[in-house]
């Protein structure tokens, strides 16, 4: 696999095995007593990635408790279980936390997965964190007494600075901020105000980084992965991608594979693109329970590079194959095997693209 | 369905309401970048640097206020060209263009420097000094986007270095020593002057305290002069005393000025220091002549006033007893006496003028030494015999031959033998021994007398050096008599010397002189013939003196022997007597009223009656220059007063014997 030279990257999570699963659902995902538990999964997790050939991998998420959206607030004494939903096409509702009373902190920062990863990984782990804009919505309605708004939001961007530095500093290969909730907001308001108002938190927290830290971050955006169903698989990526690319980053992981009309969303991508951009397209759909083959993938990544410069394109799966950890709708092996799939279709595309 | 679209509208509040306050933050966050690149603005126009910065390709992207001015770039028309278009630098020996730094920088990715010795040349061709550096614009471990160049105008730096270099080569090459020290008296610099006056390197001075070189007798000294500097004042030409370091104390002048730092603070002091001991020496000498001089003039005024007394009696014993024969003849012997004695201080003290002023001239000729020794013999003789010394002379058996002045030379011997005879005791004895060596004869006048103590033996022969001495004042004389013997040998081509065993124990005077092949064809006869007056020979002569005793008195005694005699006291009545009284011989006073001598000489010749008379000029001066004006002005001889009456008729005879021309010193 040596010939590689379309980059290609995994989202993030993995599904984690039923024993700690099990085990999370009965204890809490912080009883100590997990802790072998996590290990093994880590280390499994490792070793299963890095025999797919992928010349980058993350722990899977397996640390990750409940999921890649609340699991830096999951258990905070200031919080309560009644945030806003997130509704999902399977009919299933996720919903997450509200803040209560101020100041807000992460209980959790994303780097302290990355430390364990790095103990066993031999080749580059990529961390992925979740986005400000994301988060911003814990802040309930009205105004929480002697804790503005202005001081959440500042908080908030401190808390996301601290946790993408320290990942940087630690080794990550490359730090993604899960932007899901870019999608979804233009679901929510269709004028694109909300949209706008995420972007703008999001680059709050990005300008505080050079061009050079910036060029190991990215932003992954998708419609949503729970349960075979998405929250907005409905909503269009021209409301979404002129808007996304404004974000300060250099990497782009956009969610392709799961896409009705692919062309369409190419061409609005070639459009939008920026010089010294490169997008990660989703060439694997996790939801889709089929393992797609390497030649699928191969087809998917030279459609992809009749819109974009080779040398600018890159592959991903949409989205992670579990990013709440009680999903349990795919298999690792399966989640493997599409893997595999999306990095030996890679090294396809790549022979016949001429390596960029 | 309702409740759904409840938690739409309620997720909607909620980020619409936090989009108000990420709208805020987004204002901060922009405003504080403003405020920061505005700093930064503000900041690069601010520094005392000129900063240029370039894109990736070397091209100008910025450059400050500073940088404007030094290139004669503005801004706009700056930005965009290639750097070395506007950052013109050439080396300031070769004048070549120095490497583009920019691009350097770019290429290698590193800080670089271009080094001393470089020349920026702004749009205008002016020139300036500078110093620079290049660094990359880079983010981590990528290409660099650019380079940011500094660089400065060193002018000023450079003369200051240039003038702090040069006034430290004069520090450094100074003869005078050049100390700085801290008001805590440490010394901080020391110069070559320093090492070289007071023997201590540099290394082994700096760091030490001032009293390293000041003797501890002065310690107090250099607490008064740090507490004058510490109130800002100068010292100038403090005349003190320091030690070296092999323990000698020199004199030495100091002046010391408070050294300040930028902030008019007194934080040291600089020292100049001159060795003045050869000054000193010299003023101490200068102080003893002087003493010596005022010395000897009040010697010189005894000694010329004591034969006055003795004359005045004598010429009362004429008056009173003009008939007691035995009591005037006694008297006419004492005045006598008395008046060589006063003639011989007179002419020592012109003879020594005249060598001192190097005016004095000498008539060699081939003499014999013999002849030279007979000479001096007499003229020391009565003073020897009147002490009742013995002189015993031994000459080398076969007679050495001199080129030499006889009368100089005899003079030399004589006063030697003369002071022998003075610092010898009654009975003592002298001796007079020469020697041939080769091509120089050697001398030696020896005695039993008092001798001479070491320490005055450098400076015997100096003038007034005796002068000191208690037994001169008992002797008589001036005491220059041996300056003068050492000006008269040196003057033939020797050298004279004295050793003595100390005092009471005699001493021994050497002269060396340069002595001729010996020719027996040109052998002296080694006789003067001194003839007699011609008693009986009646000559008419005309005595034209203003000082009307000199006249009477030489007309006095040219008539006790047979001459016709007329006087004259002015050059008007000199050639009215002449006309009259047609006289064989003149003698013509130069220096006269109404008419000088010379003039006086003249008139006559040009008359027919004039041109056969014999004129002889009569002058103080006995200078080649006033024998030649007397010659001119038609005179047969030159005689140097005062005349004394032997040599005189000797003279007189002379002409009468033939002899054309004749020149009389004093000796002769």
């Amino acid at each position: 696999m040596s010939s590689i030279s379309i980059p290609t990257e995994p989202i993030g999570s993995i599904p984690r095995p039923l024993d700690l699963i099990e085990a999370a659902a009965a204890r809490g995902g912080d009883d100590p007593a997990l802790e072998p538990l996590y290990e093994a999964a880590i280390r499994d997790t490792i070793a299963c990635f890095e025999a797919t050939g992928s010349p980058v991998i993350t722990d899977g998420e397996q640390r990750k408790y409940h999921n890649f959206w609340t699991y830096c607030v999951e258990g905070l004494p200031n919080t309560a279980p009644d945030g806003f939903k997130i509704p999902f096409s399977a009919g299933h509702v996720r919903r997450m936390p509200r803040l209560t009373a101020g100041p807000f902190r992460y209980k959790r920062h994303a780097d302290s997965y990355l430390e364990i990863a790095l103990k066993y990984a031999h080749k580059p782990v990529k961390q992925a964190v979740i986005s400000p804009s994301a988060l911003s919505l814990m802040y309930p309605p009205h105004e929480i007494p002697g804790y503005p708004r202005d001081q959440f939001i500042a908080d908030l961007l401190h808390e996301h600075e601290t946790e993408m530095r320290n990942c940087l500093r630690k080794g990550a290969h490359c730090v993604q901020m899960d932007f899901t909730e870019g999608r979804l907001a233009v679901k929510i308001d269709s004028s694109g105000d909300l949209l706008h108002s995420f972007i703008d938190l999001n680059n709050l927290a990005l300008m505080r980084f050079s061009n050079e830290e910036r060029m190991r971050i990215g932003v992954h955006t998708c419609p949503g992965s729970d349960r075979d169903s998405k929250h907005s698989g409905d909503v269009d990526y021209s409301a979404l991608l002129p808007s996304l690319f404004e974000l300060l980053v250099q990497n782009f992981y956009i969610a392709l594979a799961g896409e009705k009309d692919r062309t369409r969303v190419l061409e609005i991508i070639a459009g939008h693109l920026k010089p010294g951009h490169r997008v990660f397209v989703g060439v694997i759909d996790p939801i889709d329970p089929r393992v797609e083959t390497p030649e699928e993938v191969r087809d998917r990544i030279l459609e992809a590079a009749k819109f974009i410069p080779v040398e600018q394109l890159g592959t991903c799966d949409d989205c992670g194959f579990s990013p709440f950890c009680d999903d349990t709708t795919t298999s690792r092996e399966t989640a493997f095997a599409k893997i595999r799939a999306r990095v030996d279709g890679t090294a396809l595309a790549s022979a016949l693209l001429g390596g960029g | 369905m309702a409740a759904k679209q409840d938690d739409d509208q309620s997720l909607r509040l909620v980020a619409l309401q936090n989009a108000q306050s990420i709208l805020a933050a987004r204002v901060r966050a922009e405003e504080a970048l403003r405020t920061q690149s505005d700093w930064l603005q503000t900041t690069l126009e601010s520094i005392g640097d000129a900063v240029i910065s370039t894109d990736a390709e070397g091209r100008i992207a910025y450059l400050n206020r500073v940088a404007e001015l030094l290139t004669g770039w503005s801004r706009s028309e700056a930005i965009g060209r290639v750097l070395p278009e506007v950052l013109r630098i050439v080396n300031e020996a070769t004048r070549e263009p120095v490497e583009d730094l920019a691009q350097r920088a770019l290429r290698e990715r590193v800080v670089v420097a271009m080094g001393e010795n470089i020349l920026l040349i702004d749009r205008h061709g002016v020139e300036r000094p500078i110093e620079d550096s290049a660094a990359p614009i880079q983010r981590g471990a990528d290409a660099a986007l650019g380079v940011v160049v500094v660089f400065r105008d060193v002018s000023e730096r450079r003369q200051a270095q240039q003038a702090q270099a040069f006034l430290a080569a004069i520090i450094e090459s100074s003869d005078d020593a050049i100390v700085s020290k801290t008001l805590e008296g440490v010394i901080r610099t020391w110069n070559a002057g320093a090492e070289r006056l007071f023997g201590y390197t540099a290394h082994e001075a700096e760091g030490k305290p001032i009293t390293l070189i000041i003797p501890p007798d002065r310690y107090d000294e250099e607490g008064e002069i740090l507490a004058r500097l510490r109130r800002g004042e100068r010292v100038d030409h403090f005349e003190t005393v320091r030690v070296t370091k092999d323990g000698r104390h020199i004199d030495i002048s100091l002046t010391i000025s408070p050294i300040r730092d930028a902030s008019g603070r007194i934080i040291g002091a600089s020292k100049v220091a001159r060795d003045i001991t050869a000054r000193k020496r010299a003023e101490e000498a200068l102080r003893e002549t002087d003493r010596r001089k005022d010395e000897f003039i009040a010697l010189l005024a005894h000694e010329l006033r004591n034969p006055l007394a003795p004359l005045r009696n004598g010429l009362q014993v004429m008056r009173i007893a003009p008939d007691d024969a035995i009591a005037v003849s006694q008297a006419r012997g004492m005045m006598e006496r008395q008046l060589n004695h006063m003639v011989r201080l007179i002419d020592d003290l012109l003879d020594i003028s005249r060598i001192n002023r190097n005016n004095m001239e000498l008539r060699r000729e081939r003499v014999l030494l013999a002849e030279v020794v007979r000479s001096a013999v007499e003229t020391a003789r009565p003073l020897i015999a009147e002490a009742g010394q013995t002189l015993k002379i031994s000459l080398p058996p076969v007679d050495v031959c001199l080129d030499a002045d006889l009368t100089r030379l005899a003079q030399v011997f004589g006063n030697l033998l003369t002071n022998s005879a003075k610092y010898t005791e009654r009975g003592g004895n002298i001796w007079l021994e020469a020697e041939r060596h080769g091509a120089e004869v050697l001398v030696r006048v020896k005695d039993t007398g008092i001798g001479i103590p070491a320490e005055a033996i450098p400076t015997i022969f100096d003038m007034f050096s005796q002068v000191g001495r208690s037994i001169e004042r008992t002797t008589g004389g001036l005491g220059i008599g041996l300056a003068l013997v050492k000006g008269l040998v040196e003057m033939h081509g020797g050298t004279v010397a004295v050793e003595s065993a100390g005092l009471g124990k005699g001493c021994t005077f050497i002269v060396r002189l340069p002595a001729l092949e010996r020719d027996a064809d040109a052998a002296h006869d080694g006789t003067h013939q001194v003839t007699g007056a011609g008693q009986g020979t009646k000559r008419r002569i005309l005595v034209a003196e203003d000082n009307r005793d000199s006249a009477i008195s030489m007309s006095m005694m040219l008539r006790l022997v047979g001459n016709d005699v007329r006087t004259a006291h002015d050059g008007i009545e000199a050639v009215a007597v002449a006309k009259a009284f047609r006289p064989d011989v003149i003698l013509m006073d130069v220096g006269m009223p109404r008419l000088n001598g010379y003039d006086a000489t003249r008139r006559i010749r040009e008359q027919p009656w004039g041109k056969g008379i014999t004129i002889i000029a009569l002058t103080g001066w006995g200078q080649e220059r006033d024998k030649v004006r007397s010659t001119e002005s038609g005179c047969d001889g030159h005689i140097v007063k005062p005349v004394d009456f032997p040599t005189l008729e000797r003279l007189l005879t002379d002409l009468k014997t033939g002899k054309s021309r004749v020149e009389m010193s004093r000796r002769d």
